[in-house]
């Protein structure tokens, strides 16, 4: 049991850091310097390197490395999260039989059943890789992945000690509180596998570790990993919130603010399962994921122990999105939104996939009139069509659970025709919600609740989830 | 004594009433042609002096006052009161002038005179001389030496002004001295404060960081970290929206700032520059010419270029105050090598 939490959320574009002070204070995001300037606690997950004949390499990252790019002697890391979690082939051969067994998701689940630590099952993997290693002998050829692999993981390791000191140097910059903050240990999270519980024996989830460790990070005594959407889930949930009775045990009902969730645990006779829906509308991918719990009808005490978790990802964006609507567009109009900078693109996109209104330029006049106004709407149906396909599947074939909320983030959820045909393709298989939770969000008449996320909540939840008290069974 | 008759009724019967003016002339005269002691009033009596009058009541009370009016007396008195010396003033003989004899005229004049003041003595000649200008011959001599003591006089008084003046100069220089001498004296005991507070472990807040209504704050060293809530800011947005706000209207000016430079407008630039330069918390990034070490958050890179490198900014940027030490870049800077 930690006192004290911080929890770094690992995005492929963005790193999010939260901080817990005490058993029963909020959890709060941390604004590194390094951080993005607009949204000043997402750190972008970018490395840089300038490789000079004769110089010792040197590093730069987040915002300061954001808008490098690869040229000469400076090569500029984008998106490498995914090479950490690459399942590289045996370098120079296939995977042998014996590798494949190791690293199956079937091993992690039963080594689970036996209570074989999870660090123990790592060991045996290495010590298989390290034996063929040496029977292969030097010199031999890596393949692409084990190389992504091996330099993601270096990467990792400076990324996350660059990332240490500029979340320590925030840390001396809030009220003064007299915590020692390099002490606090760190929960990682990470994405969800199909075996759900057990990631830590995940090649990518130890390299991580290693990583932190290396960092300087103090890890978590018990449970260093938690699942993205399932600390998501959490922080959306509790809103951040860490409450403890008189005698010091978790609050589970003062967090969750008695929500569905608490209707369960207290009444698992009627109400004897329990889902969230997830979907993040992110600017390459769309993430789906379903953090369920089922009782079986028994009163549960510790819902963490039982939640499952199943994902699934479209690789469709918002920047698909703009790519539809550009070509809808005349040829100079298309031009100006692929040359607008940050800012700019994102004042277009509130106005015209938001708002609904055109948007006003001084060098190619105003986009979305009259006919063009048309064409852009029908870019967003399209887009929204798209999606909503790709969550109907998702949904389809699931036995609706008794009480089941949905969330939904990520800057698509902001656009109404995406997030209305979200909602209504979230309702497949017979699927209904109790509530919904999504930026700017309006209440439809006769419709279900729904609440409103704010910035922290859409973009942090899964780092403010990650530091909850929820995850600590010394308060249970 | 008039006796009360039917037609006139109505009409005061008492004893008729005496002019206080003929009274006061009448005393004015008996004062001019009396060499000797003389009383203000009593009784006659054989080892007293005359009195100008034979009691102190009614119509005498007025003439009295008249005659020692303060504000201009017409007689003086001096001496013990039973034998007091009375003597006309000029005022009180210039009352009487036309009834004096020319003959005696100007003895009485010349006695008068003698103890008036050079202007006064002046002015009463000239008084006399209009009145009866058969006098001039006889009074010429008094003018020409009251002439000659107004002269000395003048001088007098001007030495006397000259005098003063100096005496004051003296004074206010004194007294600039003296202030001078008492702030110093307070700096010393200021500055004496100030380092056993030092020696004690606290600050001393100075004049321009005082709040409202001057009074003192003394902080404890560590105290530093919660500053007094500053109050010289008051646009300072606060809630989300009103930073919302700031930042698009940063934005959309920079924007146009941005198509401005991109087509040449140079007017239009400068109007823009004008606006982002005076909205509080817009501040540039870099300014042009300025050579500087290569910073990805605050300028375009363009390839090869990496942090710390020497590039020189041909654009300048844009950027909003977010909060302490945090600033967001709507616009970096265009650098080149």
């Amino acid at each position: 049991m930690a006192e004290r939490a911080f929890c770094i959320d690992f995005g492929s574009s963005f790193t999010k850091v939260a901080l817990r002070t005490d058993p029963s204070s909020d959890a709060q995001l941390v604004s590194p310097v390094g951080a993005s300037s607009v949204v000043g606690f997402c750190v972008p997950s970018i490395v840089a390197v300038e490789r000079r004949p004769d110089n010792k390499p040197r590093l730069e990252f987040g915002a300061r490395a954001a808008d490098l790019t690869t040229a000469g002697d400076v090569t500029v890391y984008r998106n490498w999260k995914k090479s950490i979690f690459l399942r590289p082939k045996a370098d120079g051969a296939h995977h042998s039989p014996l590798e494949a067994f190791l690293a199956s998701g079937q091993l992690a689940d039963l080594a689970t059943q036996f209570d074989v630590p999870p660090t123990q099952l790592v060991y045996l993997q290495q010590m298989v890789a390290a034996a063929r290693g040496m029977v292969a002998g030097p010199g031999r050829p890596l393949s692409l992945e084990s190389h992504e692999h091996k330099n993601a993981a270096a990467l990792a390791a400076h990324f996350f000690q660059w990332l240490r000191q500029q979340v320590l140097a925030a840390c001396e910059r809030l009220p003064a509180t007299g915590l020692k903050y390099e002490a606090i240990p760190v929960r990682i999270a990470v994405p969800a596998f199909a075996h759900g519980r057990g990631i830590e024996t995940h090649p990518g989830c130890q390299v991580l570790l290693d990583a932190a460790r290396k960092a300087g990070w103090l890890l978590h005594p018990e449970q260093p990993l938690v699942t993205e959407q399932y600390s998501n889930a959490i922080g959306v949930l509790t809103k951040g919130k860490n409450c403890t009775l008189r005698a010091g045990t978790i609050n589970l009902g003062g967090m969750f603010a008695n929500g569905p969730l608490m209707t369960v645990l207290k009444d698992a006779e009627h109400h004897p399962t329990y889902r969230v829906m997830l979907m993040d509308i992110g600017a390459f991918t769309t993430d789906c994921a379903l953090v369920q719990l089922d009782t079986g009808g028994n009163t549960v005490s510790d819902p963490d122990s039982m939640f499952q978790f199943t994902q699934h990802s479209v690789p469709v964006g918002i920047s698909d999105l703009d790519g539809l609507v550009a070509a809808a567009l005349p040829a100079e109009k298309a031009a100006w939104m692929r040359n607008a900078p940050g800012f700019e693109l994102e004042a277009f996109r509130r106005n015209v996939y938001t708002d609904g209104k055109p948007h006003a330029t001084n060098t190619v006049g105003r986009i979305g009139v009259a006919a063009e106004g048309e064409a852009i709407r029908e870019a967003i149906q399209a887009f929204g069509r798209q999606l909503a396909g790709a969550v109907a599947e998702f949904c389809d074939g699931r036995k609706p659970a008794a009480m089941q909320e949905l969330i939904l983030t990520g800057g698509g959820s902001a656009i109404p025709t995406v997030r209305d045909a979200l909602q209504q393709a979230a309702q497949t298989g017979g699927n209904s919600y109790i509530r919904t939770h999504a930026p700017a969000l309006k209440k439809a008449a006769g419709g279900p609740p729904v609440v409103k996320l704010d910035t922290e909540l859409q973009r942090g939840g899964s780092a403010l989830g990650g530091t909850s008290i929820y995850f600590e069974r010394g308060f249970y | 004594m008039s006796r009360y008759t039917r037609d006139r009724e109505g009409m005061d019967v008492a004893k008729a009433k005496v002019s206080v003016d003929d009274l006061v002339k009448t005393a004015l005269q008996t004062v001019a042609s009396t060499d000797g002691p003389l009383r203000m009033s009593g009784k006659a009596a054989a080892n007293a002096p005359p009195a100008l009058f034979p009691g102190a009541s009614g119509a005498n009370k007025e003439a009295i006052e008249q005659l020692t009016a303060a504000q201009k007396p017409l007689i003086t008195v001096s001496g013990p009161k039973d034998s007091a010396t009375i003597t006309l003033t000029a005022a009180g003989f210039t009352l009487i002038a036309d009834t004096i004899p020319e003959e005696k005229l100007a003895t009485a004049v010349k006695g008068l005179a003698e103890n008036l003041k050079a202007a006064e003595r002046v002015a009463f000649l000239s008084d006399i001389v209009g009145r009866t200008p058969s006098v001039t011959a006889e009074l010429l001599p008094l003018l020409k030496a009251a002439e000659t003591q107004l002269e000395a006089d003048n001088v007098a008084e001007a030495v006397t002004a000259t005098a003063k003046k100096a005496r004051e100069d003296a004074s206010l220089a004194s007294m600039e001295e003296w202030k001078g001498t008492v702030l110093r004296l307070r700096e010393h005991e200021i500055s004496h404060l100030k380092k056993l507070l030092a020696v004690l472990g606290a600050t001393v807040a100075t004049t321009s960081e005082l709040p409202q209504g001057g009074q003192a704050s003394i902080k404890p060293h560590g105290s530093e970290q919660h500053p007094p809530a500053k109050v010289t800011k008051p646009l300072e947005p606060v809630t989300e929206e009103e930073q919302d706000f700031r930042r698009d209207v940063a934005e959309r000016l920079v924007s146009s700032w941005r198509d401005a430079v991109k087509l040449g407008k140079a007017e239009a630039q400068g109007f823009l520059e004008t606006a982002l330069d005076n909205i509080s918390g817009v501040q540039r990034v870099g300014e042009e010419g300025d050579e500087v070490p290569f910073d990805g958050a605050l300028h375009e890179s363009f390839p090869g270029v990496f942090t710390d490198h020497p590039v020189r900014i041909i654009r300048s940027g844009w950027a909003l105050e977010k909060g302490e030490d945090r600033q967001y870049v709507i616009q970096k800077a265009q650098v080149a090598k």
